[in-house]
Formats: C-alpha cells, structure tokens, sequence
C-alpha cells in the first residue's frame, strides 16, 4: 500500500529554490561565447599590426621568348591570309582516307562508289577572324605528293594552275560561320577510284584579306570533304574528315599534319633586348624568377605584379586590343628543355593568373597581376622552378604580336616584380 | 538498503549538465586580457561566493596545500563560471561573454590526518576576438583594411599537493605545481579590392610551461581564531615557439595570510591579503606588456541560513580589491569584486551544490576605459 505524501509550501521551497538556481545557471552557462570586441583598439589591443613591406626588383633569372607556336595540331583555328605588307599564309588540310563505297538506298548492299555529285570542300570558320571588305578568292590546290611533302618548299611548289581544285570568291567581311567551296569531281573521283588520298592546299589571292578557318572540333577534323556517292540525290552527302597516317609516325605526328598552315609572309625578327609573345609564327615568352625565400616561404603575399615594359609594334593588328595569357610552368628541373617545359605548362586561369588585355602599338610600363601566382609559389616543390610564361589569345590565328624589354636591356626597362608582403612574426607573445 | 547511490546519480546527473552545458573555452578580452590574460585564480565556487577571502582555508580551494590536512572523505570538485562583461571606453560600450570551467580537483584522504589532491585550475586566460577597420599604405597609397585577430589559450596550474593535520590545531602541506598551457594567435587581414590585394592569415603559436613549488600552514591561535600562510615558490617557466625556447621567466611567487574567525556558531569570518609577484613573468613579454606586482585583499564572511532536509543552507558574501598583473603601459588595471554566494547540499551529506554571483568594476587609469563584469558561479561537491 502505498504511503500518501502531504505536499507543503515548506516542503517544496528548498527543492524549487534548487531547481531554480540550477536552471538559471545552466542557462547561464551554456549561452553561447562572445569574444567579439575591437572597442579598446587600439589603445588597449596588446597585439600591434606588422606593417607591410613594397619591394621592387629585378627577379627575373631567365627569361627568353620561342616561336613556332602553336604546335602543329593544337589549334584550333587556323590563319588564312593574304596580307602582303603583315602576314601570307597557307593551309594544307589531308583527307587520306577517302570514303570509297556506300549503301545504295533501301538494298543493304555495300557498293564502289563510281559516281560523285556535288563535291565541295566545307569550310567553318570562326567569324571573329575575318577581315576584309574587298572580295578574295579562296583557292583549293591538290597538294598530294610523293615527295616530301612536310617541307614548305615542296609544298609551295605544287600551287600550281594544273593542280587547282577549286575556288571561291567571298567577301571575307560577310562571310557567314561556314563556306562552301566547290571541288572539281573528276579529280575527286579519280582519287576515289583509285582509293587515293586527296590534300589540300588553301590559300587567298586576288584581294587582301584574311578568314579563320576552324582547325578542330571537339577533337576532329572540322573542314570536311563532302560529296554524293551517286548522281541521285536521295543519298546524304558522304562527309570525309581531315585524317592523316604518315608511316611509322607517332599519333602526335599524325595529328600536327593532319591540319596546319604554312606562312609565306610573317613577323619581323625577334630583334635583341626583346621579349615576343604571339606574332605569325607565334612566340611565347618564358620568365624564370628568383625570389628570396624570406618573401616566399616566410611572408604573406598580399599583391605581386609583373612589371614588363612594352615596345611599340607595328606589325599585324596593331591597334587591336589583344590578350596575352599567361601559362603556368609546372615541370620539375629535370626537364630543361624550354619547348618542352611551355608544352606541359598549365593555363593560368588554374593558377589563377588572368589574362590582360593591351594594345600592341602602345608603349611603356606594364603591370601583369601574379599575385595568385606567387602566393603559391611557397606551395611548390624545391625543384620546381618558379616561372611564368605568356602566349597570345588565339595564338597562330592572328597574327597580332607584343613586344617587351628583356633582362638584357636598360635598366629602367627591364622586368621587375612588384611584391607586397607581411612578414612572419611570431606575435602571439604578448 | 543503501540510499547513497540514487543521491549520487542525482548529483552526477546535475555534475554531467554542468560539463556538457556550455563551452569550455576559456575567454577574457579588453582591460582584463592584457598581456598573459586574466588572472583566473581558479578558486571553488564556495571561495568565489565570498569573493576569495576563505582560499587560504578552503580545502577544495587549490591555494595553500594545508588546507586538505585531515580530509576525511575523498571529494570530487567540479565547477564553470560564465563572465559577462561590458567594456565601456570613450562612449563606445562592447559585450563580451565566456565560459570558464576554472577548477577541477579531488581531495583523497589516507591515514593519520594526511590527505592528497589533485586539481586543474585556470591561471591565465588570454581568449579574445578583436575586430578592426584601418588602413594600409602600400606603395604610397592609403588601402583600407579589416583585421581580425582571435587569441585563444590559456595557462592552466596543475597541482599535486599533501595535506596534513598534525594536531587538530595546526595543519602543513605542500605542493607540487605544473604551468602550462598554450596560447594561439590568429590574424586575418583583408582589403576592400580583393583582385588586386590577397588577404593575410597568419598564425603563430607559444607554449608555455614552468613547475612551482607551494608551501602553507594553517594554525587556530585561540578557539575560534585561524590564521593561515602560504606561499608558492614560482621555477623557470619558458614561453617556447615550436621548438625554441623563445623567452624565459619565472612562474610568479606569491605569499598570501588569511585570518579566520569561526567563534559565532553557524558563522564564519575570514580576511585575507596576497602578494602576487607577477614581474617574475616580464622577461617572457616584449616591451609593449608591464608586468606589475599585484597586492590583493579579501574580506568575506559565510553563514549558515536555513535549514533544507536538516542541513543548513550556506549564505556568503565578500569583498575585493585586486590589481591585474599585465598592462601596456605603466599604469595597472585595478579591479574591485563584489560578491555572494549560496552552498546547499543535494544529496544528505553525500553531495552540495554551489551558487556565486560577483561583481567586478575594472579600470586602468589614464584612459577612460571602464570594464563591468558578472561572473556567475556553479560548482558541484561529491563526498562518495
């Protein structure tokens, strides 16, 4: 039997009066900390701020400019140019696997193909390239040879009259994304018959102008042969893309020939004391520095500029705004040799370095932002040198170029970083 | 049948809300986290009631070693102790709150009136967040810059100590100190154009450690009149970032006396001063921190209240006037406490919680800067 319990006020003061201190203080004690304050600084901070230090100096170790950029088979987009006075250029586009036997309509047979209708070399192009107002012809060559035909001097030889293809006259300035050039179908389909394969060599004459033909797509070939595999014109077109296989080559080797340019008039010289980027053939320019460790690994970079001074240049689009990019070098010293090393180079959007925009007929200081570029540079491996590297935007598409001083020239004109740091201290002790 | 054990789940129960309930980062800012921060003192929530005045005498008080003399049971002592302040300089007025758990100790008791303890208690506590705008000028251009800096750490005093009752009128101890503890400093740095200038983080990071040595007695003059000494002999103590001892000094000296006065039946009556050298810790500061010796002065009184379940509740009140040890200049931050506190047992005589309220008025003289705080206090004692 349960006993009954006689409820009083006495009886519960001290329990509730418990209770309630208990409550209060846990309620007390778990709200949340607040060290927020800044009101006493900074008369009463006991911390002082380190201040920051500028420096500007002469860091760079090498630097040097190489050209013949883009390598063969990385574009992609090409030059098509008739600028006497600024840049000639050629195109050479191999289609060495020619489709030679179709489907008739509805039978599921393979058939030779032996007829061939509407034969065109289809032609896109990247629209921003042109440049022009006056009509130019575009002019298809057969430049299919035994001998070797990897050597300019061979090819140039072979546009040639006997070995026109085909032309077409456009208006650079209002051509569309696309041209369409008729191909002549004897020759196509001789070539066809005799399962041969079909080069081409493009270039503009009868008029100055220039068009940016699109080298590759997604990887492929975008200049496609086309033709109909029979004079009914039920059949979809056949579509041959640019492919090339040069005995015993490499698949790099392959594809750097499969589509590429020629240039019969390009940049000026690289003239001494000069750094070059872009141009036709383009350049790109190689900066290796040599940063004190004491800024590097034992400060905090809060601003880095590349100080190039620019020389004026009159060549290609000079009064174009141009963007040079730049390329992060991310070898280690084991590789040395400097084509290599900008091959293997990253984009320096992931390094976040941005691009910069200049004019190439300017002239005087230049500022390049590199500070997400050497903030990092404590990050790298000992053997990994700190460098940086600049390309032009649509390299070997155009030939705009810019020109800096190198470390060879008068002081005043050399390259110089720009670095704002704090310094490590040890400020925790009071 | 044994009715002990669903006391102690009572008592556990509230001791598990008391360490779980709130954040343990030590914290002080302002006036009061000058130099190496705060001085904790970590002291029980009891001793907190009456503002500090019963530390010499206070057995879970990890002050002077003679005090666990004659412990009959083994004691465990927790406790947490929130701050709340308001920092009041040139009309501008700052709050700030932070959580302590100043104290953990255990008091075991052997033969023959001789007893050990073990405890941890806050020393130094150096936590706080500034916030500032200001400037930069780089490259001859004034850039406008937000910084942060969080500093958080603390210096905590480790203690071994032996009590012992000689005679039921006079009891020594001695003890055994270990300091350390580590303070970290973070220091954010950012500009308005974050294109052009990268932000700074930079940490750095201090350890300390020293050893101590404490020494006390405690002696009833006359029946109801107690008189206590202690002191604590401070050794190297090292400030080392990573592995370089990067400054040496010593973990400051302190001698402190206290008179008690029990003769009122249910009350108790306790004065006490203590001379803290705290300059013996300049040589391990740069020049921006003085480091001054500190005279303090207690007053405070307990009584017994009313009754709950036939035990009396505990009434306590105090008074103090402290100097804080670190300033940034010569002068020094005086401090004065006013406090109390209630002690109830929660379990028969198994258990007793603790309640304590203080209030604290800083200033530094030579600047307008006034600080207020409220510190509450909660302690729990379990006897098993």
């Amino acid at each position: 039997m349960s006993e009954r319990v006689r409820w009083s006020w006495s009886r519960l003061r001290a329990p509730l009066l418990l209770l309630t201190l208990v409550t209060s203080s846990l309620v007390a004690a778990a709200c949340t900390e607040n060290l927020e304050g800044g009101a006493a600084c900074p008369s009463l901070c006991p911390e002082q701020s380190q201040q920051f230090r500028d420096t500007t100096f002469e860091a760079v170790a090498l630097d040097t400019s190489l050209g013949g950029f883009p390598s063969l088979g990385l574009s992609a987009t090409m030059l098509l140019a008739n600028r006497p006075d600024t840049v000639v250029t050629r195109n050479i586009l191999r289609y060495d696997a020619l489709v030679t036997s179709f489907n008739p309509n509805g039978t599921g047979a393979l058939d030779s193909i032996t007829t061939i209708d509407s034969v065109y070399l289809r032609l896109p192009l990247d629209t921003s390239g042109r440049r022009g107002t006056a009509p130019v012809t575009v002019q298809v060559f057969d430049v299919d040879t035994t001998a070797s035909d990897t050597v300019p001097a061979v090819l140039r030889s072979l546009f040639r009259p006997d070995r026109l293809l085909g032309a077409l006259t456009v208006t650079p300035f209002t051509t569309g994304d696309t041209i369409k050039i008729p191909l002549s179908k004897t020759a196509v389909a001789r070539k066809i018959a005799a399962k041969a394969r079909l080069r081409l060599g493009l270039r503009l004459v009868g008029g100055t102008g220039q068009l940016r033909p699109r080298a590759f797509t997604l990887g492929t070939g975008a200049a496609t042969v086309q033709y109909d595999p029979a004079t009914d014109t039920t059949y979809r077109p056949i579509a041959v893309a640019t492919t090339t296989t040069i005995a015993g080559a490499t698949p790099d080797v392959n594809l750097a020939y499969t589509v590429y340019s020629l240039t019969d008039v390009g940049s000026p010289p690289l003239t001494a004391n000069t750094l070059l980027v872009g141009g036709y053939p383009a350049y790109r320019t190689y900066l290796r520095f040599n940063v004190p460790a004491r800024i590097t690994d034992s400060s905090t970079i809060v601003r880095a500029d590349l100080i190039l001074t620019q020389q004026r240049s009159r060549f290609g689009n000079a009064n174009d705004t141009v963007a040079v990019l730049p390329i992060v070098p991310a070898t280690t010293s084991a590789v040395s040799d400097l084509r290599r090393i900008l091959d293997l180079a990253a984009e320096g959007r992931f390094a976040g370095v941005d691009s910069t925009r200049l004019v190439p007929s300017d002239s005087g200081a230049r500022t390049i932002n590199v500070l997400a570029l050497a903030r990092n540079w404590r990050n790298l491996p000992t053997n990994v040198p700190r460098a940086l590297a600049f390309r032009i935007s649509q390299e070997g598409a155009q030939p705009a170029e810019l020109r800096f001083f190198n470390s060879k020239a008068a002081a005043g004109l050399r390259p110089k970083l720009r670095i704002t740091y704090l310094p490590k201290s040890e400020f925790v002790l009071p | 049948m044994m009715r002990t054990p669903v006391h102690l789940r009572y008592t556990l129960a509230i001791t598990a809300a008391l360490l779980t309930g709130g954040s343990s980062a030590d914290a002080q800012g302002s006036l009061g986290a000058l130099g190496f921060g705060y001085p904790v003192n970590g002291v029980s929530t009891r001793t907190a009631g009456t503002v500090g005045a019963l530390a010499e005498f206070d057995a879970l008080t990890p002050i002077n070693p003679s005090s666990i003399g004659g412990i009959s049971r083994t004691v465990l002592s927790v406790q947490t102790e929130p701050e709340y302040r308001t920092l009041t300089i040139g009309g501008v007025r700052e709050k700030t709150a932070s959580q302590r758990v100043p104290l953990l100790m255990v008091v075991l008791p052997a033969r023959h009136g001789v007893a050990v303890s073990f405890s941890a208690r806050g020393f130094l506590d150096r936590s706080y967040t500034t916030s500032t705008t200001g400037s930069a000028v780089l490259d001859g251009a004034t850039v406008p810059t937000t910084d942060k800096l969080e500093m958080r750490g603390a210096i905590g005093d480790l203690r071994g100590a032996v009590g012992w009752q000689i005679v039921p009128r006079v009891r020594v101890g001695l003890g055994g100190h270990i300091f350390t503890g580590e303070h970290q400093a973070t220091r954010q740095r950012s500009f308005a154009d974050t294109l052009l200038f990268g932000g700074t983080l930079d940490t750095s990071k201090v350890t300390y450690f020293g050893t101590a040595l404490s020494f006390g007695g405690e002696a009833q003059l006359i029946k109801g009149l107690a008189v206590a000494l202690s002191y604590r002999m401070g050794n190297d103590f090292d400030a080392r970032i990573r592995d370089t001892t990067r400054a040496t000094g010593a973990v400051p000296a302190r001698l402190g006396a206290a008179v008690r006065y029990d003769g009122i039946p249910g009350a108790v009556f306790s004065v006490g001063y203590e001379q803290v050298r705290w300059s013996d810790m300049q040589p391990m500061a740069s020049s921006r921190t003085t480091a001054s010796d500190a005279a303090n002065y207690f007053g405070g009184a307990e009584i017994a209240g009313p009754r709950v379940r036939g035990y009396p509740m505990m009434l306590r009140v105090g008074y103090a006037r402290n100097a804080l040890p670190f300033s940034n200049s010569a002068q020094v931050v005086q401090e004065s406490r006013l406090g109390g506190g209630v002690g109830m047992p929660i379990a028969r005589d198994a258990a007793s919680i603790d309640f304590s309220l203080q209030r604290a008025n800083r200033s530094l003289a030579g600047t307008t800067a006034t600080e207020r705080a409220w510190l509450l206090g909660l302690g729990v004692q379990i006897r098993p």
